[in-house]
């Protein structure tokens, strides 16, 4: 390597071409309360009715009330700031020969499999995806480390291009291992 | 001897040896009627012969005939054949099973002689396969079979010519340019078993679990005989130490030195006639064993490189173990035996290891001995940043501990715990935790920084990692199948990231720790050609593949490149209608 190091910080990943839908926004939003408003609700609803019953230390009472206030902020600044920062993140491109996505919020990824190294090519609507009309496809390759999945794409769209990756696959030989 | 064909929906379907159904049995009946009949003895001497010791002599050969009998069941419904294609077995009592294995999926035959199967002439005979066949194992395994079929099975299955070969792509034309052109013929040994190795098996980390289990197992004999007199023996000992402390020294002494024999022992077990040889069909043949003998055999185009292993005793002995990378091997964690199987060798000196890598490999140069590059010392920084952050961890807890009975209403406290105490316990404890940080973490982390490393030899990329069992993995170029570069939080402001080959073999993924950025992709482009290049961007100079305004981030700051260009392309883009992938 003779490049000198300011060269070599240079080199940068550039982002992929496409974006995901945006209606996966309102999608991960929704994930995320679905769990933060039960999770902050719990407590709250104990520290409520658990007076009514019987009675608990106040110490107890003071430490749900806390344990409610904290997780629905937690939960709220999540379902605030994720979706859209995922959303600037989450991008993904098919080329001749390469599929490459980027992905997260906090702890980003980028994954690139060849072409010629791919098994499976699949497609997934979980239930609440379903709401919002989207897919995620999936791309597998012989590695144990995990597949490749773009998250949030139009459902229509997703098996278009499980389509068309699956007819580039197929055109390769050999076990791909 | 020989199993014949059976006409059970085709030709060429096979039963296992029948001697089968007789091997579980036997095995159980010389283990439990003596001890049933010492049993009863014992029971009759005491008086109760009836019925405990009528039971005992009448249990053990029900116990035998009931194994039998479910023995011959399976054995009744199990069959396996090997065709053209396919490796199939039909199995289940209950539930009817049928596997079926593409001939060209298998990677390796594994035949293991267990010391209660030498005299019935069997072995056991694992076929380890790339791909998930159904019930979520990855190999297919026949017990038992006689010796002749485990080793026809295991020349045949390997044994497929050039033709399969040549149609698998880009491993295999490389493997054909391969030097073991010469040895055609005979099989070349590789490395044999020296047995002044057995010298390294102390060093291992098994040395004091296996102390510490010889303890616990000699407090549980003596439980045998009464929990209190367990209890009392432990008592007296711990007094005995109270009283004069400089007794440890030979106590330590003596567990650790029972603790090294076992070692020693395992080690002996597991590598006795060791072998490695390379044969003219392609294969690599590893022979081990004292008591359960086993070979495998792998096919030298599922191997993907070689690693180097150097835990932290073995590496001040310099010592090292060599691993095989290669598909259908299984994970990282060996089945139930005291070695993965991926596994080449014992404990051997390092250079001798580093030959053996090379030799492996099928290169003059041993690829995991090249110079490595070290990683930026903000590698070194998060390294001592999380050491530090333990130990403060660690001390805040303990001085929590100690101050939190302190904050308790006078009532609920303690009544033999004098208060004055509590600060001073809480201050020791830090002070302790602190003291442990300077001692043991900070060596950790600068062990691991200076374990860091990585380099491109030609054909393989080097990667190296660990403090205390420090691994260094030579990964051929052309069995990476994709990259994963991941970036924390932290690692975006140090400028760093995690570069991660993937491929088919061994672990799945090995990474490049904390790479500076630009330096990490570069070195990926560089291992694979046509890959990620077309995805990288560098300011100033832009690639005629890079996408529309995407990468401009007007920095040096690699770090804040990628986030930067990815926000800046976000407007506008006029992808998300375009509906399919994009041409390159």
């Amino acid at each position: 390597m003779t490049t000198t190091p300011a060269a070599v910080a240079a080199t940068v990943l550039r982002p992929p071409r496409h974006r995901v839908e945006r209606r996966a926004i309102a999608w991960w939003t929704t994930r995320t309360l679905l769990v933060a408003v039960p999770a902050a609700a719990a407590p709250a609803a104990a520290a409520a009715v658990v007076p009514e019953f019987a009675q608990p230390p106040a110490t107890l009472v003071t430490a749900l009330w806390l344990a409610a206030a904290a997780l629905s902020t937690a939960g709220l600044a999540v379902a605030g700031a994720m979706p859209l920062w995922r959303f600037r993140v989450h991008r993904w491109e098919v080329t001749d020969t390469a599929v490459y996505t980027a992905a997260g919020w906090l702890w980003q990824e980028w994954r690139v499999a060849p072409m010629s190294r791919i098994q499976t090519v699949d497609t997934h609507r979980g239930p609440l995806q379903r709401v919002f009309g989207l897919a995620d496809v999936t791309v597998t390759t012989a590695s144990a480390a995990g597949p490749i999945t773009v998250e949030g794409l139009d459902s229509g769209q997703a098996e278009q291009v499980a389509a068309e990756l699956t007819e580039a696959t197929e055109r390769t030989e050999g076990d791909a291992t | 001897m020989n199993p014949q064909a059976t006409a059970s929906g085709g030709a060429g379907w096979q039963h296992l040896n029948p001697l089968t159904a007789w091997a579980l049995p036997l095995l159980l009946t010389v283990i439990l009627v003596p001890s049933a009949v010492v049993a009863a003895v014992a029971a009759g001497a005491h008086g109760d012969f009836w019925p405990w010791g009528v039971l005992m002599l009448a249990g053990a050969p029900l116990l035998a005939g009931a194994a039998a009998l479910a023995e011959y069941v399976r054995w009744r419904r199990t069959r396996y054949r090997a065709t053209g294609e396919r490796m199939e077995t039909r199995s289940g009592v209950l539930v009817a099973e049928h596997r079926s294995v593409p001939r060209d999926r298998i990677r390796s035959v594994d035949v293991s002689v267990e010391i209660w199967l030498r005299p019935l002439g069997l072995c056991k005979v694992t076929v380890g396969t790339g791909q998930s066949t159904g019930s979520g194992s990855d190999e297919l395994v026949l017990a038992y079979v006689t010796r002749t079929e485990g080793e026809r099975l295991r020349r045949e299955l390997l044994l497929r010519g050039s033709q399969v070969a040549a149609a698998d792509g880009a491993p295999a034309t490389a493997e054909a340019g391969r030097a073991h052109a010469g040895t055609a013929g005979a099989a070349r040994e590789l490395a044999r078993l020296r047995p002044v190795w057995f010298g390294f098996a102390p060093v291992s980390a098994a040395t004091p679990l296996l102390g510490a289990a010889a303890v616990g197992a000699v407090y549980n004999v003596i439980s045998w005989f009464g929990q209190e007199r367990a209890n009392d023996a432990a008592a007296a000992v711990s007094e005995r130490l109270a009283a004069l402390p400089l007794l440890a020294v030979p106590a330590t002494a003596a567990v650790l030195l029972t603790g090294a024999v076992a070692a020693t022992a395992v080690q002996v077990e597991t590598w006795w006639g060791y072998r490695l040889e390379r044969e003219p069909d392609g294969t690599l043949r590893l022979r081990r064993g004292l008591i359960t003998n086993t070979a495998l055999s792998l096919e030298e185009r599922r191997l993907r490189g070689v690693e180097l292993r150097e835990p932290l005793l073995l590496r001040w002995a310099r010592g090292a173990r060599v691993r095989a990378v290669a598909t259908g091997l299984g994970s990282e964690a060996g089945k139930g035996g005291a070695v993965p199987r991926s596994a080449l060798s014992p404990d051997m000196p390092r250079a001798r290891a580093l030959r053996l890598s090379a030799a492996v490999a099928g290169e003059a140069e041993p690829p995991v001995a090249v110079p490595l590059r070290a990683h930026p010392r903000a590698a070194l920084r998060r390294r001592v940043t999380r050491a530090l952050a333990a130990a403060g961890a660690v001390a805040a807890l303990a001085a929590g501990l100690a101050a939190a009975p302190a904050a308790l209403p006078q009532a609920q406290r303690l009544p033999w715990a004098p208060e004055q105490v509590w600060p001073a316990a809480g201050t020791a404890a830090a002070v302790a935790g602190v003291a442990a940080a300077a001692l043991l973490l900070l060596p950790w982390a600068v062990a691991a920084y200076r374990g860091l490393g990585h380099a491109l030899a030609p054909g393989y990329l080097v990667m190296r990692k660990g403090a205390f069992s420090r691994s260094t993995v030579a990964l051929r170029r052309d069995g990476i199948i994709g990259w994963r570069i991941s970036r924390s939080p932290f690692q975006r402001r140090a400028g760093l990231a995690t570069v991660a080959a993937t491929t088919a073999a061994g672990r799945g993924r090995y990474s490049a720790d904390d790479v500076e950025l630009g330096a990490g992709l570069r070195l990926a482009d560089e291992a694979v050609a046509d890959l990620l290049g077309q995805f990288l961007a560098a300011p100033g100079a832009q690639r005629p593949t890079g996408a529309e305004a995407a990468d401009s981030p007007g920095t040096a700051e690699g770090g804040e490149g990628a986030d930067r260009g990815d926000r800046k392309g976000s407007r506008g883009d006029p992808a998300v209608s375009a509906g399919g992938p994009a041409g390159g």
